[in-house]
């Protein structure tokens, strides 16, 4: 999937394989969200308030970034639109800076032998207007400094 | 990705990166980075045009002398959607990998139970939570 700079990508999409039933994994992937969801610098609108992050079941459930521990509410991230249990999930995308749901995010289980295949796929970024995409970029510091810092940081992972 | 592997190939290097550190501040003359880093305008020049390949700096005139050719960085690779992207599936790939991980320390418990309700956890569980190295970005 090499993309050049004339046509801009739609989708981003990864996978891995773990060694559960489809449902489990599907279970584990919403329940407990909380729990294996990872706190990184990008994983919140606002990392100063965040406490965690929970998925409402059902079409309509809300993906929530928890501000309020005690009573679980905090920033909508997005909302979910389709709730196949144990097949697939689908769910909006908004954050802070892309108020208006553009982008979703869908989610497969699909059996393999040994286990399921989880496939996520974060796609509409050809729907992002211009200036959000641009400001976006700009926001999430993909400038010079930025990017060579996460650049010199992959390096020296993979070195 | 074709131009990430451009990028990270032209950033192995310390000289290039220092070559690209060098013009963050301004626009140089090939011979005054090479004089920068204390290397020969030859040996220079090789850097440059790895550099340039890989479209992080471009040479603002064509002049004869090479040496008196200025060199600055191009801001598209930085600023492309693409790298943004780059970004979200590192991202994507590195929470795939901590649900991964997550599953396989609760596998035997995680069957036991299903069907019934798990509780919410916070991140700083998530974060405290064992082997959960992320995936390598792709």
């Amino acid at each position: 999937m090499s993309t050049g700079h004339h046509t801009a990508p739609d989708a981003v999409s990864t996978a891995v394989e773990v060694a559960v039933d489809p449902a489990t994994a599907f279970r584990v992937f919403t329940a407990d969200m909380g729990a294996w969801y990872k706190d990184t610098p990008y994983s919140w609108n606002d990392p100063d308030r965040a406490v965690g992050i929970r998925i409402e079941p059902g079409v309509g459930g809300r993906w929530i970034e928890v501000w309020d521990a005690a009573t679980g509410e905090g920033f909508t991230m997005g909302t979910i639109t389709a709730w196949e249990a144990g097949r697939r999930l689908v769910m909006t995308y908004t954050s802070r800076r892309i108020p208006d749901p553009v982008t979703e995010i869908e989610v497969r289980f699909d059996p393999v032998p040994g286990g399921t295949r989880v496939t996520l796929e974060h796609r509409g970024f050809r729907n992002l207007p211009p200036d959000t995409a641009a400001e976006e970029v700009a926001h999430t510091r993909v400038g010079e400094p930025y990017l060579l810092a996460w650049l010199a940081d992959h390096l020296g992972r993979i070195a | 990705m074709t131009d990430l592997d451009a990028t990270l190939t032209a950033l192995a290097d310390p000289t290039r990166r220092k070559v690209v550190d060098l013009l963050r501040q301004s626009p140089r003359p090939a011979g005054e980075l090479a004089a920068s880093v204390a290397m020969s305008a030859p040996a220079m020049s090789r850097h440059l045009r790895v550099l340039r390949a890989s479209g992080l700096v471009e040479a603002e005139t064509d002049g004869d002398d090479a040496r008196l050719r200025v060199y600055r960085l191009r801001r598209e690779p930085f600023t492309a959607l693409q790298a943004w992207l780059d970004q979200v599936q590192a991202f994507w790939n590195e929470q795939l990998g901590a649900f991964k991980a997550h599953v396989d320390a609760h596998a035997v418990e995680s069957q036991a139970a299903a069907g019934e309700p798990a509780e919410p956890a916070r991140p700083s569980q998530a974060a405290a939570g064992g082997p959960d190295e992320p995936a390598a970005p792709a």
